[in-house]
């Protein structure tokens, strides 16, 4: 059986649900910003590009994270967690934190930096203790919980090397060169081995595969933490060790695929199929030194993850907030009939579209700002509209 | 109403109890392992794909609500059990089909 969480071992409703709107609201504020602020392009340092990384990593895509952990961790783990009114403090301070932070970035002012990205840590320190008392509490482990502590780990790494840059902006000691391994932890630490673990283990849900084993995760998780060492001691390996994981990733998406009993790929997989693509072009354009080109198709391969993930995860929660108490009383939809999946498919399209149109100009950004109009209609219908079943 | 007879309408009323994500009956995902009637309690054995599913109260209350309305039956009784573990053999030709295997 498919499954997300049970209710009364995952966060409440409101958190993960808190999570997803705040989150969706900063994509949109990061990818408006951007297009009618192209000069951002110029340069990684621009004040637009920092407020747009940091809407968008930061805002989205870590929401989304910490949101679906609130719900992923206790069914992955088979506990409860410790403390689950702890996630709508972290809500709190993380919504807070980083339009703060934006701001300060905006206007560059690096008292408002520090001290968005102050509410910002508090935020992700409360979380990951409590990851770190539920990962205590467990018996039951697994390649993708060891992925899940390497996340919680970078989680705290991350802004722990930004507040130390966004200080010494204010104090001193400023080195561009922490700006990269602060990069690197995000990018690497955190997305790429979140995506590596929680891909592995939705992938398997949603195609109902049997009998994968996780080895080529367990490399990947390998791979993936000497691909961040070797940035501080050995940088000309870096880009060569995220090819090979980028492609072992890729590896484990086909043997669960090749192994799967649900015929048909859903929407989730779909969007998950091509980010993998966008990936592998990524890091080979940054192999080439086109490094705006790869960042904006590693942008991409986010975007596109992460939504299509968010096709199932968010259905579920609503499902199991509005439906799971009537199941054997009344009739009840299934998570197809939550939403239109053409209309998931259309927002997947536009954006792919919009993302390789905007490799070779920022005006491309409108056409990811016009993928937002069906990505937006999904969660809305998810959300609020109760079908007949 | 016989126990067999019992035990058959039970199966019938099962298909009603979908996974929400497939859409397809626990029955046809090949999940019951199999309904037991001792005087007027009814005992459903039964497992989930993963072991541990977390959504294991939300399909065993299922079970429970949908087969506490037969007639003769006071009491139901599901057993989550995880030996044998399910396998994709399991699905019946119907489910099958459902999954997209024609």
């Amino acid at each position: 059986m498919i499954a997300l969480a049970a209710k009364s071992t995952t966060a409440p409703y409101q958190v993960p649900a808190g999570f997803v709107l705040t989150s969706t609201l900063f994509l949109m504020g990061a990818v408006l910003l951007l297009a009618l602020h192209p000069d951002g392009f110029s340069s990684y340092r621009h004040p637009v590009t920092l407020a747009f990384t940091h809407l968008l990593l930061l805002g989205f895509g870590t929401g989304i994270l910490i949101g679906s952990m609130h719900q992923l961790v206790p069914v992955i783990l088979e506990v409860g967690l410790v403390r689950a009114w702890w996630g709508y403090a972290v809500l709190g301070l993380w919504a807070v934190g980083v339009p703060i932070q934006v701001f300060g970035f905006l206007q560059y002012q690096p008292v408002l930096i520090a001290m968005g990205g102050g509410l910002v840590s508090v935020a992700l320190i409360w979380f990951a203790v409590h990851m770190f008392l539920v990962f205590r509490s467990t018996r039951k482990w697994s390649v993708v919980a060891t992925s899940l502590v390497w996340v919680t780990l970078h989680l705290l790494t991350t802004p722990a090397v930004g507040m130390l840059q966004a200080l010494s902006m204010q104090f001193g000691n400023y080195d561009p060169v922490r700006l990269q391994t602060h990069a690197v932890l995000g990018l690497v630490g955190v997305f790429l081995i979140s995506i590596a673990g929680v891909g592995h283990k939705l992938v398997g849900m949603f195609t109902l595969s049997h009998g994968v084993k996780p080895r080529v995760l367990g490399l990947n998780l390998w791979v993936l933490n000497i691909a961040i060492l070797s940035d501080l001691i050995w940088p000309a390996s870096t880009l060569p060790l995220l090819l090979l994981a980028a492609l072992l990733m890729a590896l484990d998406a086909k043997n669960l695929i090749a192994k799967r009993v649900k015929k048909q790929l859903d929407v989730g997989v779909r969007h998950y199929v091509l980010g993998m693509g966008f990936l592998v072009a990524s890091i080979l354009l940054a192999l080439g030194g086109l490094w705006t080109m790869a960042l904006t198709l590693f942008a991409g391969f986010l975007l596109l993850v992460i939504t299509g993930m968010l096709y199932k995860i968010l259905p579920f929660l609503v499902w199991l907030h509005r439906y799971a108490d009537q199941v054997g009383k009344t009739q009840v939809p299934t998570l197809k009939d939550m939403f239109n999946e053409k209309t998931a498919d259309a927002a997947m399209v536009i954006f792919a579209l919009g993302i390789v149109a905007t490799v070779f100009h920022p005006a491309g950004l409108w056409l990811i700002a016009a993928g937002l109009v069906p990505y937006l209609s999904v969660l809305t219908e998810v959300m609020y509209v109760r079908r007949k079943p | 109403m016989s126990a067999e007879n019992l035990k058959e309408l039970a199966g019938m009323l099962l298909q009603n109890v979908l996974d929400p994500e497939l859409g397809i009956s626990i029955v046809d995902l090949g999940l019951v392992y199999g309904v037991d009637i001792e005087e007027s309690t009814l005992r459903v054995t039964m497992t989930l794909t993963t072991p541990g599913c977390p959504l294991h109260d939300t399909l065993t209350d299922a079970v429970r609500r949908t087969l506490e309305r037969m007639p003769g039956i006071e009491e139901v009784q599901v057993d989550l059990v995880w030996q044998p573990a399910w396998t994709p053999e399991r699905i019946t030709p119907e489910g099958k089909r459902q999954l997209g295997w024609r």
